[in-house]
């Protein structure tokens, strides 16, 4: 099973990296040109093509990518001729706490609300949790970070609108600037995760083994948090597991919105620029990160339901 | 009847799906449907109409706020924004059709054909829906547009690439759902080929649930052109699109928030009729 | 009705409608008439449809919360009156004496939770130590006859046999220490090879424990024995009521005669499909006029299928022994071949 799952991701990986070393070849004309722009001399080209081996089949580059990637090099920046290693390990942790703090924010704001209004389906509250939920899921990331800057930057002046501080620097002013995106990021992740921890909530509370536990004198918010939680939370962490595998270059509209400098904007800079080596880590990478987030997500289903663990070790 | 004893039960499932009251058409149902009817409309005016004038600069008329003459105000070019918001979407439009065609026909064609002949034919369409779903979306269009340049149809067509896969999930495990059944398994019992069986038996149990699919399909496709465009990888200025004007207004977002504000309402408007109406029609039509 | 003097349970002319969130409704019950007594077993017996798990869920106030109830009549336990109380009202008045063994032990279990957890939930409001506990969980795992009490005790449900998550069930059922026990077609979900064993270690353990008990079956044949009373419903109504050996040799309404006619013999290979009581059940959300099962009936005349019969004692037959029939004197007449070996059919 295990075996199988391997080989699985092996092959897909192999794929991506394929169609990722394939890339510089859809270039319509020289790449060298593309890149370097039309005053490049012809030495400049010729260098170019040669460090980058651009014309080489996509088979025979990704083997040179993965030669080189064993012994910690990525290449470097066609733009900035900073190492892709360096970039990389400066911008993930930006990136990754942006994220963390908002699937963090996304699941505070879920738990109580999810439950509040699978509680009492069709109550007020839960009309009103359900509505404004279906609202904010109609608004795009990016205009949710739009109206939040209009609203608490720009209208009521609370918050700076955009950038980042190094929390070494300035700690107080990393967090400030921390808020409007991880409250973007939480409330958008919210929005989805109430109505699915919803639905599922509602229908193992009509399970049998529901009220059965019921019949056993067991008070309803007892049986909520001990009993029907964990039964309904599979999707739930499917998606917020999917929401880390966006690490590499998903976030590229929220960081956007906000000039955070991590790994989104990164990846839209470079193919801006058309920096293959840079791109070619994001995608490459981003590729292992969702399948790690799968794995991942595969082992906390068995930790969660104990009938995922057959058949399965 | 005899289920009545059951009502109870089936109570819950029915309730976690259904917020919003159903079956009769009602007020907000018609307020969508014709939202959506003027927009479209407006936005193919917008190519024939001279009036609607996406392009036309005027100097004397910066930064307008809304008014009678600029229903949405003017941008730093003294453009209309009530009419580039038109003229921007058509892209929404082209690039939503085609993506949920591309969607329909090829992820719904694989779905089939995968989950109709099983065996080979579904590991190999398994495969390849897994390796759509883990790839990074977003950047490797971001990536392929740049290449290849921004247009409706390369746009449409690639979002539509990734539509794929979704569409083949819900078109497989619906064809499964159905391949065995009494009906399908007679046709091929009469001497139908799998293509016949396919084509008068699959296909129309399937195309129900493919539907319903459409509707997320195509705000999806919406959120991704407007993303795009606003992360400067749609159709490029002065061609205007949603998520371009909203990225252009962000510099005036102190001083001219109509710029940014007014196109996004009309795309979250768009995005949330669509899903209503969506929502309305999956669980109408689930009622027996 | 009954032999005994002090009800332990007494339902009285109970009705019940139902509501979805849709505003669809159905009266489930209609004037319901039951009492149990101390350790006294009844058997509760009509098809799927006919209301008999709603009046256990109502008896026990445990409707999905989705579900709108409407209620008339009188349910009282030990004296208390229940119907009209709030649901936590209800449920902290029955406390632990009430409870409930379920149809299918694999959905009443819950997958993610150990067993022993599961048991022990109608414990956890009393005060006891971790050691106590224990014992009790022990205790109650060795008396519905399982071995290996430690490792079952922290399975997972899915590790277990049905006829193990059965018996689980019924511990769990046992470990409030309750005076009346409902089970719910407790062997219909399981092997035909555990279903006797279930069947008995119910009976041993009401006599063991004195416990009421309501066992709410469609099987009639398998009362035979096992329950003092019988009470038949169907579509909401009581058609029969009185005691087992009564109302399995000289069925009174013409449905009870039906139920046991269809009745499947394990010994012979039956050939397919098994025998059915011919037409649907009653729509129950029309209002209805006449006896309920007069559309189904063959001695249904004109008067069944306007007035409604009423409950009224069956002809020479025992002391509360009743029946809701216009025909009763013609189906007790009809009872004796039944009695007959199979094959020959009655005029």
């Amino acid at each position: 099973m295990l075996l199988t799952r391997i080989l699985r991701s092996v092959v897909v990986l192999a794929l991506v990296g394929l169609l990722t070393m394939a890339l510089p070849s859809l270039t319509t004309g020289n790449p060298a040109i593309a890149a370097l722009g039309m005053e490049a001399s012809r030495e400049q080209i010729a260098e170019f093509l040669s460090r980058l081996n651009l014309d080489d089949p996509a088979p025979q580059r990704l083997a040179a990518w993965l030669g080189n990637a064993a012994q910690g090099d990525l290449g470097s920046s066609l733009t900035t001729g900073r190492e892709v290693a360096e970039e990389i390990i400066t911008r993930l942790p930006i990136t990754l706490e942006l994220l963390a703090l908002g699937q963090v924010l996304a699941l505070a704001i879920t738990l109580p609300v999810a439950m509040a209004s699978a509680w009492r389906p069709g109550s007020i509250l839960d009309r009103f949790a359900t509505t404004v939920a279906f609202v904010l899921i109609s608004i795009p990331v990016f205009v949710l970070g739009l109206l939040a800057i209009a609203l608490f930057a720009v209208m009521l002046n609370l918050l700076p609108a955009t950038g980042w501080v190094h929390p070494l620097d300035d700690p107080v002013g990393h967090v400030r600037h921390l808020v409007l995106p991880v409250l973007t990021v939480g409330l958008s992740e919210a929005a989805v995760l109430v109505r699915v921890l919803r639905a599922d909530l509602i229908t193992t509370l009509g399970q049998p083994y529901v009220m059965a536990a019921r019949s056993r004198g067991m008070s309803l918010p007892r049986l909520m948090l001990t009993r029907a939680l964990r039964p309904s939370s599979l999707s739930t962490v499917t998606l917020v597991g999917l929401g880390f595998g966006a690490v590499f270059g998903g976030s590229a509209l929220i960081e956007t919105v906000f000039a955070v400098p991590g790994m989104g904007r990164l990846a839209v800079s470079a193919i801006g620029a058309r920096d293959f080596p840079v791109i070619e880590a994001i995608i490459i990478f981003s590729a292992v990160a969702v399948l790690l987030a799968m794995a991942i997500v595969d082992f906390l289903y068995t930790r969660i339901d104990p009938r995922t663990r057959r058949g399965r070790s | 009847m005899a289920a009545v004893e059951q009502t109870p039960a089936a109570t819950a499932p029915h309730a976690a799906t259904q917020t919003y009251n159903r079956r009769r058409v009602g007020g907000l149902d018609l307020l969508c449907l014709t939202y959506l009817v003027c927009l479209a409309t407006g936005c193919l005016l917008s190519l024939v109409l001279p009036q609607i004038d996406a392009y036309g600069q005027d100097f004397t008329a910066v930064l307008q706020p809304p008014s009678p003459e600029h229903w949405f105000g003017t941008d730093s070019n003294g453009r209309d924004i009530f009419d580039r918001t038109l003229k921007g979407g058509l892209s929404s439009i082209v690039v939503a059709l085609l993506t949920v065609t591309i969607g329909i026909v090829v992820g719904g064609g694989l779905g089939v054909v995968g989950g109709y002949l099983g065996g080979v034919a579904d590991v190999v369409v398994g495969t390849l829906l897994e390796l759509l779903l883990s790839l990074p979306g977003l950047i490797l269009v971001m990536v392929v547009i740049t290449l290849l340049g921004p247009g409706y149809w390369t746009i449409g067509t690639l979002i539509g690439i990734f539509m794929i896969a979704p569409f083949a999930r819900i078109a497989r495990s619906a064809t499964l759902a159905v391949r065995d059944r009494s009906f399908v398994q007679a046709s091929r019992l009469l001497g139908a080929g799998p293509a016949r069986a396919i084509v008068t038996e699959v296909i129309p149990s399937v195309l129900p649930a493919v539907g319903a699919y459409a509707f997320t399909a195509v705000t999806a496709a919406v959120v991704a052109e407007g993303s795009l465009s606003f992360l400067g990888f749609g159709l490029q200025p002065p061609e205007p699109s949603w998520g371009g004007l909203i990225s252009e207004g962000r510099t005036h977002l102190g001083t001219a928030p109509w710029i940014t504000l007014a196109p996004s309402m009309v795309l979250c408007a768009t995005i949330l009729s669509v899903n209503l109406l969506g929502q309305r029609l999956s669980t109408t039509t689930r009622q027996p | 009705m009954t032999h005994h003097n002090h009800p332990l349970l007494s339902v009285r002319g109970l009705s019940v409608g139902l509501s979805d969130v849709d505003g669809r409704s159905a009266h489930v019950l209609e004037d319901v008439d039951l009492t149990v007594a101390a350790s006294e077993s009844v058997g509760l017996v009509g098809e799927s449809g006919s209301g008999k798990s709603v009046l256990a869920r109502t008896v026990l106030g445990l409707h999905p919360r989705t579900t709108h109830i409407t209620a008339q009549g009188g349910i009282s336990f030990a004296g208390n009156e229940l119907l009209g109380l709030t649901p936590r009202a209800h449920r902290q008045t029955l406390g632990t004496d009430v409870s409930m063994i379920f149809q299918d032990p694999s959905s009443s279990l819950n997958p993610v939770v150990r067993v022993g957890a599961q048991i022990l939930e109608a414990t956890h409001r009393r005060q006891s130590s971790a050691h106590q506990r224990r014992a009790l969980l022990t205790g109650l795992l060795e008396s519905v006859g399982l071995t290996d009490v430690e490792r079952i005790a922290r399975a997972y449900p899915s590790e277990l046999s049905g006829g193990q998550r059965q018996r689980v069930g019924i511990a769990a059922a046992l470990a409030g220490a309750p005076r009346l026990l409902m089970a719910d077609e407790p062997t219909t979900a399981l092997d035909v090879s555990v279903q006797r064993t279930i069947l008995d270690l119910l009976d041993q353990l009401r006599h063991e424990r004195s416990l009421a008990m309501i066992h709410v079956t469609h099987d009639l044949a398998l009362l035979s024995g096992r329950s003092d009373r019988i009470i038949v419903l169907y579509a909401g109504r009581v058609m029969e009521d009185g005691p087992t050996p009564q109302v399995l040799t000289q069925p009174a309404h013409p449905y009870t005669r039906a139920l046991m006619e269809m009745r499947p013999r394990l010994r012979r290979p039956q050939p397919l499909p098994l025998p059915q009581i011919r037409g649907d059940l009653p729509r129950l959300d029309q209002p209805r006029t006449g006896c309920p099962f007069a559309p189904r009936c063959a001695l249904a005349d004109t008067r069944c299928h306007s007035e409604r019969p009423p409950t009224t004692p069956v002809p020479e037959s025992t002391l509360g022994h009743v029946a809701a029939c216009w025909r009763t004197v013609e189906a007790a007449a009809l009872a004796v071949p039944l009695r007959e070996p199979a094959g020959r059919s009655h005029p």
